[in-house]
């Protein structure tokens, strides 16, 4: 139950809120998560990120910011979002909840459903966090999405201020596998790598597997770097292997680790080909 | 909190609440068209509103974070009773039926063209992508832009609504507006809940957490002392009155089989208790100290379960018969368990709750071992369909109160006249003291022919005479409503090998769940609906439904027919296969035509015996042909990607026009004073036109425009009987009465015409606009003096014309569909490229609307085939209580290529050669798409949903 509402000043403030509400305090951006039937989150205060000027995008040098406020409409009508992220922002299939929902909503719910983590952290996506720490001071940081993703808990109470995104681009594909659209999705599986001189390198490859989590394919990364698989399909039977799945609605244990396999050789397969033809990233 | 914010251009200032979602502070505020159908889960969009220029969910905003904004709601699309172009031109296409989200739509779509005065299909598409339309299956709100888009610029339509047919006509097989249009688009109040009074008390139930259990007692005492709380109902103070949710033909061919609440709970989610209170609140809290003393038993779920030696019993009661009874009635109910309550069948339908056979039948035209026996080839083949939910976007829900001591009934029903006797049955009370109003329909699909709430709300208000109203949740709709039937249906098929069909078996069977409601005839259809396609000599079927723990099942739009024509149609096309023969060409040589005696009708009557009739009018000839061409039948498409494989599949589908020899229609239709007319029609609109039908049958007789004939339907009080809009009956039955009234009347004012002109009747004629003519002298007479004159107190009374209809002869609607798609053979992901309905529905009388409702029943067979599943766990949870994890189609699975087609086809029955159209179209989808899979990476889904986890398992991608 919500008992109290109130829109947030300053990062500081809200913050600083936070810290005393104990867990019942808790953000609101565009709601479709906290206000949704079944919802993941329990609060009994809203603060509303509606008055902190977190909706720009911005370039900022060879890196692109993106406000958490931000909504995925928004980042589908920006001309400076790269298309790998409005490839991701589309697997949200409803345009009403589209023109609602936030990036930095979308970070923090954290589901294993996820429409953009896998994207973002094979973009190798930081994190613009506002933080008050022990002496009761206010302090942004930025950290890589990877590793506010490994600390999850640790950042129940920071103030996502915005996502970062390295211009010089890499080649980053996603693939949602859901039986219509707007139904959860078994896997969401994404594969990135950066370019340089017509070759692929820095690899990174993130799923999203329901009931399972967000899982990093680290071997599989080491591996493609270290040439390990001759042809892409060679990836396939190894990809999952250390992923404990689990049957649900969406799917089978074997459903979810065959087409995650599958698809992490098929994106590899992809990323080679549109290298080589000197594809636009 | 106080917010300011501007709703459709007018301030607002509110004191709310800080948990309060924007669209209960518009509510609060009388913006009625911001409903909800999905209990804030975010999905189904009925809740869209504009704010800042962006469409939102009301309900996914709270009020607070609204403040200053400007916010539109579909309200201000329509100003003092005149829509705006795009309100107008969504009626006009058609898509306006049971319209629960057309307020939405039509606000989306206006968005849409302020900024975007040239969309494509996509941008379409995509801004009704997060609204559900079950109804009319999106197709023609292309159709609705482009009108509107047409009218904004010129200042009318260019492009043709629908095709046109019978050009002698004025009215019927025109395109006119849908009489409840307006109303319904514009949001206005329409529905159950826009009639319920302030201060109502409401009404919760408290469900079973087990799938099987007994109950030992409930203990209510502390709920009772939560203030508000008025009463509980429970199996210990309820009346002892058996009977059946379906609202069927009486004496029902389905068991009573339940009380309003039973000792047994025999699913999770069945009733336990009934808290009445002044508010929900109270209700829920007083919900929570009831306790409730179970025996816990083990539980089936499927067909193989309760077919099984020693399988749990799930209704084990005491069997009585109001006819028939057998002799060994008495050992066959010895040593009961009274906590079983009892099982009552108006007539035999060879059941045996014993081995929770609920009902079954049997039926043979020739001699199928002899047809086998000449076969060349011979297969027999097992299909599954699964557990499907109608979604009707408006859940069931009704509101009851007492009036001058009868009950009145505010209800979303397909069968007023059912549900009134089901009503005063449970009540103990004549149906004089009963007043059932049925109210526009956001979405029936046969759900709305079971009886799932009003029983146990009458029943309240009816000891409490307290107004009541009552709402399902959406996970209630699925849990405890009427679903499909899931069932088992093998086909043994043989053929010769140039494919003449020379031995058909089918053995059905269905699982009916805890209660036995259209058991019989649900699981018939599967037969009845199908078989009669083929003009093989030998055929022979046997239905047995089985008693489960699963959720209920009921009717559902087609009734069995789609999964029998599921496994009919997949059979012969596996069976073409193996002759190496073309499946079309198979299902040409062994298709009914007109004259072709359907024998096997004998055997497929409803728990009696049928009548055999000739094929009448039929297009299925037709349908197969033209579809052939449009698909491009025979020819191989291949993609770029080899990954992706293209097939093609048809099927061809029948269903009937109501239950001849059961139903029964009647109507009304009076002259007013002023020479315009009033019809009473028992027929029970769905959102689907009939009241359109009734309307222009009248029109068309008396020569008036539709604007001056008015109806009132499926109001108990104040029009006569009709068995309800269910089997495709509306068009046939309902209409044919309307038809038969306004004829009785033209007779009647022709008659008082005569004597008041001095003139023999056979020289006077009706003509537009509603005016007695004589051929002889050119004199004139208009209805409004006619009736003026006739009521002056010397005149010879009001003019009221009557019709009643009932017949034997069967009008049955045909068709084919076709499927192409595409098949990934690595993701096994299925896309539905093209998809052609044509169907011969006679003489479509409402084109646009007919096109529309094949387009949604054809979109939700799609949606049954590929995606929606109800999934239960081992204990009998339903793990799919909502549309996300359901999976409903939205505009993403529209097919890229939808065409529906009406084959023209006069009916000699019909009323003016009309059929029914939209049942029919959920027959197709399945074995077509099915068969176009085959074609295209050669497997075959023998089960229902085809996901492309199927596909990889019979491809042998994983295990
Ligand atoms: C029907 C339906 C289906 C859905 N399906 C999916 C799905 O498949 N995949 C998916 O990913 N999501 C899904 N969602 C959830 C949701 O729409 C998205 O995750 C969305 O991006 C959440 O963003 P929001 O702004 O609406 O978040 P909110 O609801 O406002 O917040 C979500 C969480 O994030 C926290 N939060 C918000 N902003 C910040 C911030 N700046 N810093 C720190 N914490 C913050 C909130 O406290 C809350 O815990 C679905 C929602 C609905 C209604
Ligand atoms: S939340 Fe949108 S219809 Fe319920």
């Amino acid at each position: 139950m919500i008992g109290k509402f109130t829109k947030g000043e300053s990062p500081k403030q809200i913050l600083q809120e936070v810290q005393k509400g104990k867990g019942l305090t808790r953000l609101i951006a565009g709601g479709t998560e906290i206000n949704r039937l079944g919802s993941s989150v329990a609060a009994d205060h809203l603060i509303s990120l509606q008055n902190l000027s977190l909706n720009e995008i911005r370039k900022e040098g060879s890196l692109i910011s993106i406000g958490a406020m931000v909504t995925f409409t928004e980042m589908l009508e920006s001309d400076t979002i790269p298309a790998y992220l409005k490839e991701a922002v589309r697997f949200c299939g409803s345009f009403t909840r589209r023109n609602m929902a936030t990036i930095g909503g979308n970070i923090a719910a954290d589901r294993d459903d996820s429409y953009l983590m896998p994207t973002l952290l094979s973009a190798k996506a930081r994190v613009l966090l506002g933080d008050i720490s022990i002496d009761g001071k206010y302090n942004e940081e930025d950290i890589p999405l990877r590793e506010y993703l490994e600390f999850r808990d640790h950042f129940n109470d920071s103030l996502i201020l915005a996502v970062i995104l390295n211009r010089p681009q890499r080649v980053v594909l996603s693939k949602r596998f859901a039986r219509s659209v707007q139904s959860n999705a078994a896997v969401t599986v994404s594969f990135g790598a950066s370019v340089e001189d017509g070759t692929l390198s820095d690899f990174r490859i993130f799923a999203a597997v329901k009931g399972t989590g967000i899982v990093r394919l680290s071997h599989i990364e080491e591996g493609i770097a270290n040439r390990q698989f001759v042809e892409p399909e060679d990836v396939a039977p190894s990809a999952t292997q250390n992923i404990a799945f689990v049957d649900d609605i969406t799917g089978s244990s074997s459903y979810k680790r065959y087409i995650l396999g599958s698809s992490v050789a098929d994106l590899y397969k992809q990323s080679l080909s549109i290298v080589e033809n000197g594809g636009d990233l | 909190m106080i917010i300011h914010l501007t709703v459709d251009n007018k301030e607002l200032q509110a004191d709310i609440l800080s948990g309060e979602t924007l669209r209960d502070l518009l509510v609060s505020h009388g913006y009625i068209s911001v409903r909800d159908s999905d209990d804030k889960e975010g999905f189904a969009g009925s809740d869209t509103v504009i704010l800042n220029d962006r469409p939102v969910y009301a309900n996914l905003m709270l009020a607070a974070m609204a403040d200053n904004a400007v916010v539109r709601t579909p309200h201000s699309l329509s100003d003092k009773g005149s829509l705006s172009i795009m309100q107008q031109a969504m009626i006009d296409s058609g898509v306006v039926q049971s319209a629960y989200n057309a307020p939405a739509a039509a606000l989306l779509l206006t968005w849409l063209l302020e900024h975007n005065s040239d969309p494509t299909r996509e941008d379409i598409k995509e801004v009704l992508s997060g609204i559900f339309i079950r109804d009319t299956g999106y197709e023609h709100y292309f159709l609705a832009v482009k009108l509107a888009q047409e009218k904004m610029e010129t200042g009318h339509y260019i492009t043709p609504i629908a095709p046109e047919f019978r050009e002698h006509l004025d009215y019927i097989g025109k395109v006119k507006p849908k009489v409840d249009g307006r109303q319904l688009v514009a949001g206005w109040k329409s529905f159950v809940e826009d009639r319920v009074e302030p201060g109502a008390s409401t009404l919760i139930l408290l469900r079973s957490p087990h799938a099987h259990a007994y109950i030992n007692s409930i203990d209510i005492e502390q709920a009772l002392k939560v203030p508000g709380v008025i009463t509980i109902i429970t199996a210990f103070n309820c009346p002892d009155v058996y009977y059946m949710s379906a609202g069927q033909g009486n004496p029902e061919p389905s068991p009573y089989d339940r009380r309003l609440f039973n000792r047994k709970v025999r699913h999770v989610g069945d009733r336990v208790a009934a808290i009445v209170a002044k508010t929900e609140e109270q209700a829920l809290k007083a919900k929570e100290l009831i306790t409730v003393d179970y025996e816990i038993l083990p539980a089936i779920f499927t067909v193989e379960e309760a077919m099984a030696e020693d399988a749990p019993i799930v209704q084990n009661g005491k069997v009585e018969f109001l006819s028939g009874a057998p002799d060994d009635l008495e050992s066959y109910n010895s040593d009961i368990d009274e906590r079983e309550g009892k099982v009552i069948y108006p007539f035999p339908l060879h059941a045996d709750i014993r081995h929770n056979v609920a009902a079954a039948a049997h039926g043979a035209i020739g001699d199928v071992e002899k047809g086998f026996e000449q076969a060349d080839a011979l297969i027999e083949r097992t299909y599954q369909s699964s557990q499907i939910q109608c979604t009707p976007l408006e859940p069931h829900l009704v509101f009851t109160k007492m009036d001058n001591d009868r009950l009145v009934v505010h209800a979303s029903t397909q069968v007023p006249f059912h549900l009134r006797r089901i009503v005063a049955k449970v009540c103990q009370i004549p149906e004089n003291k009963v007043h059932i109003i049925k109210e526009k329909v956001g979405g029936g699909y046969g759900s709305k022919q079971d009886i799932l709430v009003e029983d146990v709300v009458a029943y309240a208000t009816y000891i409490t005479r307290e107004p009541i109203y009552y709402r399902n949740t959406r996970e209630e709709e699925f849990i405890a409503n009427s679903t499909r039937h899931p069932m088992r249906v093998t086909v043994k098929m043989g053929a010769k090998k140039d494919g003449t069909i020379t031995g058909v078996y089918m053995d059905v069977r269905a699982n009916t769940g805890p209660y036995g409601n259209h058991c019989l005839t649900v699981p018939m259809n599967a037969c009845s609906k199908t078989l009669p396609l083929l003009t093989c000599p030998n055929m022979k079927f046997d239905v047995t439904t089985y008693y489960t723990n699963i959720p209920p099942t009921g009717a559902y739009q087609g009734y069995g027919a789609p999964k029998g024509s599921y496994a009919l149609m997949t059979a012969l096309n596996e069976l073409a296969d193996q002759l190496c023969i073309d499946p079309l060409e198979m299902a040409m040589k062994n298709k009914v035509d007109r004259g072709f005696m359907l024998e096997i009708l004998k055997s497929l009557g409803e728990g009696r015996e049928g009548t055999v009739v000739p094929v009448g009018s039929c297009g299925l000839d037709k349908a197969l042909k033209e579809g052939a061409k449009m698909i491009n039948w025979g020819v191989k498409e291949r993609m770029d990607d080899p990954e992706w494989h293209v097939g093609k599949g048809f099927a061809m589908i029948q269903q009937g026009s109501g239950l001849p020899g059961l139903d029964h229609s009647t109507c009304d239709v009076v002259l007013n004073t002023d020479g315009t007319i009033m019809i009473h029609s028992g027929g029970s609109d769905l959102g689907t036109g009939l009241d359109t039908i009734s309307v222009k049958c009248v029109s068309e007789v008396l020569k008036i425009p539709m604007d001056k004939v008015a109806i009132i339907s499926g109001d108990t009080d104040t029009t006569l009987f009709d068995t309800g809009a269910y089997a495709s009956s509306g068009t046939y039955f309902s209409a044919n009465a309307s038809l038969k009234a306004a004829n009785d009347l033209k007779e009647k004012i022709l008659n008082e015409a005569s004597l008041q002109m001095e003139e023999p009747k056979e020289d006077l004629s009706i003509e537009a606009p509603g005016v007695v003519v004589s051929v002889k002298t050119g004199k004139e007479l208009t209805f409004a003096t006619l009736s003026h004159d006739a009521l002056t107190g010397v005149g010879r009374g009001q003019l009221v014309g009557y019709g009643s209809f009932v017949t034997n002869d069967a009008a049955i609607p045909y068709g084919a569909h076709f499927a192409q798609v595409a098949v990934n053979i690595r993701t096994g992901e299925i896309k539905v490229q093209k998809y052609y309905g044509l169907q011969d529905a006679g003489t479509p009388i409402n084109p646009e609307l007919a096109l529309c409702q094949m387009y949604g029943a054809s979109l939700k067979s799609i949606g049954h085939s590929l995606y929606e599943d109800m999934i239960l766990d081992e204990n009998g949870v339903c793990l799919t209580p909502d549309f996300t994890t359901y999976g409903v189609p939205m505009t993403s699975e529209l097919p890229d290529d939808f065409k529906m087609v009406l084959i023209d086809e006069d009916d000699e029955f019909g009323p003016y050669g009309a059929k029914s159209i939209s049942e029919i179209a959920t027959n197709g989808a399945a074995p077509a798409i099915a068969n176009a899979i085959h074609d295209a990476v050669g497997v075959w889904m023998r089960s229902w949903p085809f996901t492309p986890e199927k596909i990889l398992k019979e491809l042998g991608k994983i295990s």
